[in-house]
């Protein structure tokens, strides 16, 4: 078994014990694929996200990376199994310089430390402008580069997405979802959650549409992005509200 | 007015060091400890105790540092002081705090904290004697330095100024030039980032207690050198930390030395204008306009 | 026999006046999950108001308006009230933890001012009471006692009747929400900091009531009747009878206030002459003690309010820190 693949069988989750939000959802991410889950709010997106990466605990079903059972693992553990983890909005440390948030994602790096973190510079070159501004100053885009950074130069097999474009301005969303092409390309699985349909199906792979905390419908995220029924139920409102979201 | 300056940031100083991990834990846990307060209290009784040990050990430990009424074996014992209160600190964390924070919430850690509090501090006065005590005996005459206007300083003054100096000195490189430190100011800003960024919770915890526990060690033979040990030193300080952490921003580790000074500053001025016996309400008066004024305080952010 | 039971009188009237607290502070944290730091200042309040408002005229200071009880009463329980919104309009909306901090803090403050401002409270030496309501009429101190106890009896009653009103109805059902899911209430289009205020101003009357009733029964009120120990007897009774029950909460007012006075009984009848000194912070331990392991072992006390399981998991389920400790 190729040791990169993410497997999500069957699993239940929630905030409360026994009271899990949700249900029986299978998934799957293969290495240099970008994988969409798309949805209602509430729909349960970001839980799955968060109990993939071991901040919520799973009550049935299990994780595996490759050949490796990763459900309800410890957080901090995450990236030595190879998986990393972009939250929502506060996903880097505003208090702390650009130089700092990189030094303490870098920790999690077992190779050479000062090479990945070079590396990461040269792919997000507006990093190294702001290496020592606080991080608090960046602009919207400016600190998902980071956040993408800090998550990257852990080496992971696996990129966990929580929101990418949220609170971004119509030209960031489009700079920050298109490093993902170029981040997947290089052997890395991404699974992205985003309400923004209409800025990343076009560029992922497939798409899992949940609602109710349940898996509802797996394709290919071309055919869906074209498909007239979905478009209507899923996708109708998405699209609109999309627009109306969107920062003047 | 020039000795109301000087006495209040040598108060603030002391403050700064205790209300620095009681910041900490504050914003990390989500609680505010009562009972950090006390281990000001047994900072300063363990200091006492080792003193005598230590000093059992060698006559020449006894000798006095130049000029002050501190010893060697003081500063030793102020050291093992540190260290024992920092692990206590985290045993009562162990014992108590872990356990409420995995079964019930917040607010009864808070509870737990005002019984904690109350049980040391009685534990104390139990063990070492209600009446206040000194480290020395010796009287140490305070030199004039200015007669007009008037500023008296005692040369222990002026070491426990240096002392909280250098203290806040190293723990400011432990956070701007370690990996731990950022660590630490990782968990305090965002402890669920911190553990997708590969940061221990649970071992961060525990150095916020050791750290918390050991500064309010160093705070607390600062102040029994200032003025006096006394079961309830805890007691009388817990306010003026909670109104330190408060102004400075809950979670900065910078507000909370920023707040101490302040705290420190507006107690020893406000005496020129109100009796004295209204001065342990200043730190009341303190927290009241910070929370109607600028309840994130002036360092902290908005949450 | 005449003397066990006027000693049952006195026990039972200071009994059923802390009972009184407990049931303020079980309307603030049992219904509505707010901690108060500083009960002894709002008791206070109630205290010294009715002394200022209903005791005879002074001559050496401020006070001593010789109002009629009724009136005293009213503008005693008003001033713990006042007090309250003081330091609730601060704290009501921010993290929950502040409301702790400002209560103690204003204990302390109340204790330092009734210290100082001889002008106003008599500081140290205390205010002189006035004579109580129908004193005049049942001449006997014994049975006067008794029917003191009935009055204090009746204003439990009324105050457990309250509440109970209280908690049944929609208000009550609010406190609940707002404790158990701020983000419900919210959704309902209630503001939870202002049901919150309403609650905690509420608890502070009562306790304000408990506190005039104590310096009626003295008639005499000083800095000593407000030792910080009173908030945590209070503080104890509540959680030994276990915290969101009414009964339970008069239920552990008698139970601490007895194993307290037996205790410091037992301390002075058999302990050497040496250890009596410490008798007080042997007590204090035990108050401590009896906190924290009830704390630890039975976070919802001994008479928990019904269906509450999900009381503390609903309202902190995402706390930072509760997971991965191990």
């Amino acid at each position: 078994m190729n040791p990169q693949v993410l497997n999500v069988q069957s699993i239940s989750a929630g905030y409360v014990r026994g009271m899990p939000i949700i249900h029986d959802i299978s998934i799957t991410t293969e290495p240099e694929e970008i994988v969409c889950i798309i949805g209602p709010n509430g729909a349960g997106k970001s839980t799955l996200l968060k109990s993939i990466a071991g901040l919520l605990p799973i009550e049935q079903g299990h994780i595996r990376l490759g050949a490796t059972n990763i459900s309800g693992i410890r957080t901090d553990k995450l990236s030595r199994a190879g998986v990393a983890m972009v939250p929502q909005l506060n996903n880097i440390f505003r208090t702390m310089s650009v130089e700092q948030n990189l030094l303490l994602a870098a920790r999690r790096y077992t190779g050479n430390r000062r090479h990945r973190l070079q590396h990461m510079l040269a792919v997000f070159p507006v990093l190294d402008e702001k290496f020592k501004a606080k991080a608090g100053s960046l602009s919207g885009g400016q600190r998902q580069f980071l956040a993408l950074a800090m998550a990257l130069l852990a080496k992971p097999h696996l990129l966990l997405l929580d929101e990418p474009s949220a609170g971004l301005s119509p030209v960031a969303v489009d700079e920050v979802l298109g490093m993902l092409r170029s981040i997947a390309a290089e052997g890395v699985g991404i699974l992205m959650v985003e309400q923004n349909v209409r800025a990343a199906l076009p560029l992922s792979d497939r798409a899992y549409i949940l609602a109710d905390g349940r898996n509802q419908h797996e394709g290919d995220a071309q055919t869906m992005l074209n498909d007239p029924v979905l478009g209507e139920i899923y996708m109708g409102a998405r699209r609109a509200e999309a627009h109306a979201a969107k920062p003047v | 007015m020039l000795q109301s300056l000087f006495d209040g940031i040598l108060v603030g100083s002391i403050l700064s060091l205790g209300a620095i991990g009681l910041t900490l834990i504050m914003h990390i846990l989500r609680f505010a400890n009562f009972s950090h307060a006390e281990l000001i209290a047994l900072g300063a009784y363990f200091a006492l105790t080792l003193d005598a040990m230590v000093s059992g050990l060698s006559a020449t430990l006894t000798t006095r540092l130049p000029h002050l009424s501190v010893s060697v074996s003081l500063i030793l014992a102020m050291l093992l002081s540190l260290l024992l209160t920092g692990l206590l600190a985290a045993l009562i964390d162990k014992l108590v705090f872990k356990r409420l924070r995995e079964n019930a919430g917040p607010l009864t850690m808070v509870f737990a904290s005002f019984g904690i509090g109350l049980i040391v501090r009685n534990v104390i006065g139990l063990i070492y004697g209600l009446k206040s005590t000194h480290y020395s005996n010796d009287i140490a005459f305070a030199l004039m330095v200015s007669s007009d206007p008037l500023l008296l300083i005692k040369p222990d003054q002026l070491f426990i100024l240096v002392l909280t100096i250098v203290v806040m000195l190293a723990l400011h490189l432990l956070i701007t030039r370690t990996s731990i430190g950022y660590a630490l100011l990782a968990v305090s800003e965002n402890p669920e980032l911190a553990q997708v960024n590969g940061i221990n919770l649970a071992a961060m915890i525990r150095l916020a207690w050791l750290l918390g526990g050991s500064l309010a060690a160093i705070a607390g033979v600062c102040y029994a050198l200032n003025n006096q040990l006394s079961p309830v030193m805890g007691r009388d300080l817990v306010l003026s930390l909670f109104a330190a952490a408060i102004v400075g921003g809950i979670g900065s580790i910078y507000g909370a030395a920023l707040g101490g000074l302040i705290v420190g500053l507006a107690s020893s001025l406000a005496l020129l204008y109100i009796p004295t016996g209204y001065k342990p309400a200043m730190p009341f008066v303190i927290i009241l306009l910070a929370l109607y004024v600028r309840p994130n305080g002036l360092l902290g952010e908005e949450r | 026999m005449i003397g066990i039971i006027s000693y049952l009188t006195f026990f039972l009237t200071i009994a059923f006046i802390l009972a009184i607290a407990v049931l303020g502070l079980n309307l603030q944290w049992g219904f509505t999950g707010l901690f108060n730091g500083g009960i002894v200042a709002f008791f206070g309040a109630g205290a010294y108001g009715i002394v200022l408002l209903g005791g005879p005229p002074r001559v050496d200071g401020l006070g001593g308006f010789a109002l009629p009880y009724p009136v005293a009463l009213i503008g005693a329980i008003l001033l713990a009230g006042a007090l309250a919104l003081l330091v609730g309009l601060a704290t009501t909306r921010l993290r929950h933890d502040y409301l702790a901090i400002a209560t103690f803090g204003v204990a302390i403050a109340l204790e330092t001012v009734v210290r100082n401002a001889e002008y106003l409270t008599g500081g140290a030496k205390g205010l002189r009471g006035f004579e109580r309501p129908f004193e005049a009429m049942i001449a006997d101190p014994f049975y006067y006692n008794l029917f003191f106890l009935l009055i204090v009896f009746m204003c439990v009653c009324a105050v457990y009747w309250f509440l109970e009103t209280l908690v049944r109805s929609p208000f009550g059902r609010l406190l609940r929400a707002v404790r158990e899911n701020e983000r419900a209430a919210r959704s309902l289009g209630k503001s939870p900091p202002a049901i919150r205020l309403t609650s905690f101003v509420l608890g502070a009357m009562i306790m304000g009531l408990s506190g005039a009733l104590y310096a009626t029964f003295y008639a005499f009120i000083s800095p000593q009747d407000l030792a910080p120990i009173l908030t945590f007897q209070i503080w104890a009774m509540l959680i030994v009878g276990g915290s969101g029950n009414n009964q339970g909460a008069i239920i552990g007012a008698l139970v601490v206030w007895g194993s307290w006075v037996g205790s410091g009984w037992l301390l002075t009848a058999v302990a050497p002459q040496d250890i009596q000194l410490y008798a007080g912070s042997i007590q204090y331990i035990l108050i401590g003690s009896i906190i924290v392991l009830t704390l630890l072992a039975r976070p919802k006390g001994l008479l928990p309010e019904k269906l509450s399981q999900m009381r503390y998991t609903m309202q902190h389920s995402p706390t930072p820190g509760r997971r991965h400790e191990t």
